[in-house]
């Protein structure tokens, strides 16, 4: 079966490669009949790649441990959701994962615009099907899913496998590589339109008006990736964390910037026709960024606990990413004159100056977190000095930037577009400030005294109010013309302009997860030696600690710690941390207890013995980490207002939109004036 | 309702000084006595704890002066039966002193690193190649880097050595990889400069966008004869208008 995926992986990238020569051979000898062989050849492509992949799968169900992959990905204990997951686990099952996304965003990509842009489709489908071929030869000839295990020349299978990493088996885990593969994935599709727009000088804005849903329902994919992530170190890695700034963490927060950039200053180009220049820029290097974090995870370029292991992909990766950045830039350089601005920016004071001061912070947070994530690579390579680039400096870089941000989206839309006066900018700005001024009155009141935290709760209101104030304000309009209730009238303010009233939801999201941001400058944590009987104070919590009980599963040892929590006198239960041991795999891993509320989350980790050479069971030395964390579920509460957000934006409005373009001819001067 | 910030906290059981204080008091009257050979010890009437049993996992429950016990000092059995036949002052206000202050011991958990880890760790990256935490915050609690890390920066806060000098240990012998963001000199100041530049520079594109495309555009020259035209059709206008009326 190996041969047949691998003939599978090979035919898949000859026919990508025909598509591509087809496309572009059909399109500049005007042959229709090799154009739509090359849009065929996408199907075919695609289905090579599925067999390949359903023959990967089988494999690992089956338990065919002479495949190199399978015996160190899998094995015979483990349940079948997550020998399902094993196929992106590894380094050459997840490339083989992203070609056959890639696969499918192609075929919808080239399936829906069968009748549409028949003047850049040739283009857009040499794009795709370009990238198809990279990923599919790096399958082929340098990491093979379809090695099997050799001892000179006799074929060896082992009786079990390694098993998946015991961290991987969580259920976020089930859903986040492919979330943040469909957003890593989904970015080609945009990327692919642009340039080829731009290969062909297609007039007017055609396609941002086809790629802005692809592009939004890739964000939305790219974010929910995110946040499950954080979900998964929170609840899986034991320190309640879910951000680290860890190096693959940020190459997958990078394109996910660029993207939020890109979905703002696009309305400029929609609205203005301004920021053509600048939008083809945001779309590659959103895609680019995609390209540079899928090979930050697998080149050993930068140590990352989430990295796969080191393989000599890197170069093939950095050779692609060259050649794509140069054709880009030529591409760029070459048709300046087609990206000419059409209208102007008539005041600094207007909502085109917010787009550009958003697009701004935004670009430096992306580059700050990509200087800080390759800066001990180039301090090596100049310096000859090794260094580290921690925590502390993510956040003294991006906490401010981030709080600016966040100020510019309350400030947004309360100013006009074009221009907005003096006098409507102070009735505008009165009461959100008067708001935003009060809560951090409040939060000094409290005894609150980190600047930051006032800084951003005091924002966070200011938002809010912007946000209710727009929504109140047409709200009511609609409800006193139809004499609707409030609700109604809400939804009917919605669905009329689903991508503004749906993007305030999103920018509200945002607002909630700051809040939950926030609360992290209050954490508290202890790690104690405990015994049964011991008692643990943190904050209000009362914890006392149980008798440990042992017991074992086909897969794992497991120990778990039963602790008695109460908060001022009043009982809240038990909470039970387990410890466990992978047999397959000689990992031990945690499975932490959480208290979730909305105020704060009781984080109870179970951390096993303090000297590994003690007994695994000896209660003399158990540790366990206690964390409290006010605010956190604020984070995964404001996702799902951001999740709601996304899924209204992509709903067509009721009114359809166009957007004539506002622009100033000329102002006539005395001169001319008195010519006339 | 007072917010407090991470750093600054430290968790002890409130029972924990009056517990270490009661400890020593008996323990130090307890030797003295051992010590003098004065002391008369009687068997007490019920057992006290005497510490926690592995093995058994619970507490046990013995006679902390029987030979053998856990509180029992070396070569203290022979001095103590001759004690308990020589004095016959009470012994039960040491024990109990003992008692509680064990038992309020036993009963708090003991934080495993103290706040000098916290605060020195802090400046101080964890190398074990797989995190990008400090040794104060590395969460592996058996981590090859930080663990070792921790326990040294208690014992030179021990030794009463400074937050510099300790750092400046770390430093010695791995470099300026130690430190978790490197220090503001050199081309690594670049690492801090940079963002700063790069805002700049964008806030500079910025203004001469706003500028250049701010700056309206002239109307082009009107064509000569335009408004010989204009003139001419503008009196027909008027010619039947006048026509009409």
């Amino acid at each position: 079966m190996e041969n047949l995926g691998a003939l599978s992986l090979l035919l898949a990238l000859c026919i990508a490669l025909y598509s591509v020569a087809a496309s572009i051979t059909g399109k500049l000898r005007a042959n229709q009949f090799l154009v739509v062989s090359g849009e065929r050849a996408v199907y075919a492509c695609f289905g090579l790649v599925t067999v390949a992949s359903g023959i990967l799968l089988a494999a690992i169900f089956t338990g065919d441990f002479r495949l190199t992959y399978v015996q160190q990905h899998s094995n015979r204990g483990m349940p079948l959701i997550y020998k399902f997951t094993a196929w992106w686990g590894g380094q050459q099952g997840s490339l083989l994962f992203w070609a056959w996304l890639l696969g499918i965003y192609t075929v919808v990509a080239v399936y829906t615009n069968r009748n549409k842009y028949r003047a850049i489709m040739p283009y857009v489908t040499a794009i795709l099907m370009t990238t198809m071929a990279f990923f599919l030869f790096i399958n082929t000839y340098v990491l093979s899913p379809f090695d099997v295990w050799m001892a000179g020349k006799g074929i060896v299978t082992p009786e079990d496998g390694n098993g998946l990493n015991p961290l991987l088996q969580y259920w976020t885990m089930v859903i986040h590589p492919p979330m943040l593969y469909l957003g890593y994935v989904g970015f080609v599709v945009p990327f692919a339109f642009a340039i080829a727009s731009l290969i062909e000088k297609l007039p007017g804005d055609a396609w941002i008006n086809t790629t802005r849903r692809w592009t939004l329902v890739t964000w939305g994919f790219q974010s929910t990736g995110i946040l499950l992530g954080a979900g998964w170190a929170y609840a899986v890695l034991g320190w309640g964390g879910y951000w680290a700034w860890d190096p693959v963490e940020n190459a997958s927060l990078m394109p996910w910037i660029t993207a939020t950039a890109f979905l703002h200053s696009v309305m400029m180009q929609e609205k203005k026709g301004m920021m053509k220049v600048w939008n083809i820029v945001l779309v590659s290097a959103t895609f680019f960024l995609c390209i540079f974090g899928t090979s930050l995870t697998r080149s050993g370029l930068v140590n990352s606990v989430h990295a796969f292991a080191q393989s000599p992909i890197g170069n093939y990766f950095f050779g692609f990413l060259g050649l794509g950045v140069a054709a880009t830039t030529y591409l760029i350089i070459t048709r300046l004159d087609f990206l000419k601005s059409e209208s102007h920016l008539e005041s600094v004071v207007s909502r085109e100056s917010s787009f550009l001061f958003n697009n701004l912070m935004l670009l430096a947070s992306c580059f700050a977190v990509l200087w800080g994530t390759l800066f001990p690579v180039i301090s090596e390579a100049i310096t000859g000095n090794k260094i580290s680039v921690d925590k502390p400096f993510y956040n003294r870089i991006n906490i401010p930037i981030g709080l600016f941000l966040l100020f510019l989206t309350g400030v947004g839309p309360l100013i006009a577009w074009r221009r907005s006066s003096m006098k409507s900018l102070q009735k505008a700005f009165l009461w959100p400030t008067v708001g935003g001024l009060a809560v951090a009155a409040i939060c000094v009141g409290m005894g609150m005294r980190d600047f930051y935290a006032i800084v951003s709760f005091a924002l966070c209101a200011f938002v809010t109010l912007t946000i209710t104030t727009e929504f109140v304000k047409g709200a009511g309009a609609i409800r006193t013309k139809n004499d609707m209730s409030w609700i109604e009238a809400m939804w009917e303010l919605t669905h009329r302009n689903t991508r503004r009233y749906g993007g305030y939801l999103v920018h509200m999201g945002i607002v909630v997860m700051f809040i939950g941001f926030t609360g992290n400058a209050f954490n508290l944590d202890t790690t104690v030696n405990v015994q049964e009987g011991t008692k643990v104070t943190l904050g209000r919590y009362l914890m006392t600690i149980g008798r440990v009980e042992t017991g074992k599963t086909s897969e794992y040892e497991w120990g778990r710690l039963p602790i008695q929590v109460s908060a001022n006198g009043q009982d809240l239960g038990t909470l039970v941390p387990e410890r466990r041991f992978y047999l397959a795999s000689q990992q031990p891993s945690s499975d932490v207890a959480i208290r979730r509320r909305l105020n704060e989350d009781l984080y109870l980790n179970f951390a096993g013995n303090s000297n590994e050479d003690a007994a695994p069971n000896s209660p003399a030395k158990l540790v366990l980490q206690a964390y409290v964390f006010p605010l956190v579920s604020c984070i995964w509460a404001g996702f799902w207002v951001l999740f709601f957000g996304t899924i209204i934006c992509l709903v067509p409005s009721k009114v359809a939109r166009q957007y004539p373009r506002t622009q100033v001819i000329g102002v006539t001067t005395h001169a001319t004036a008195d010519k006339v | 309702m007072r917010l407090r910030t991470r750093s600054s906290v430290r968790h002890w059981n409130k029972f924990a000084p009056l517990a270490i204080v009661g400890q020593a008091l008996a323990c130090a009257e307890l030797q003295l006595r051992l010590f003098l050979g004065y002391c008369s010890v009687r068997k007490p009437k019920t057992p006290v704890v005497a510490g926690f049993s592995p093995q058994a996992r619970q507490w046990k429950l013995a006679d902390p002066f029987s030979p053998g016990s856990m509180n029992m000092v070396p070569d203290a059995s022979k001095r103590l039966q001759r004690c308990r036949s020589l004095s016959p002052t009470p012994r039960w206000p040491a024990l109990m002193l003992l008692l509680v202050a064990t038992i309020c011991l036993g009963q708090s958990g003991a934080d495993v690193w103290g706040p000098d880890v916290r605060r020195v760790g802090g400046r101080l990256a964890c190398l074990c190649k797989t995190c990008v935490e400090t040794v104060g915050t590395c969460p592996m609690l058996q981590c090859h880097y930080s663990s070792p890390a921790r326990q040294r920066i208690q014992q030179m806060a021990r030794l009463g050595m400074s937050d510099d000098q300790m750092v400046n240990v770390f430093v010695k012998e791995n470099g300026i990889q130690a430190l978790s963001v490197p220090p503001n000199e050199g081309f690594n100041s670049m690492v801090w400069i940079m963002p700063w530049i790069f805002a700049a520079l964008g806030l500079g594109g910025i203004a001469w966008y706003v500028r250049r495309h701010s700056k309206p555009r002239p109307l082009e020259e009107i064509p000569a004869g335009t408004m010989d035209k204009f003139h001419s059709q503008l009196d027909d206008f008027e010619k039947d208008m006048a026509d009409h009326d």
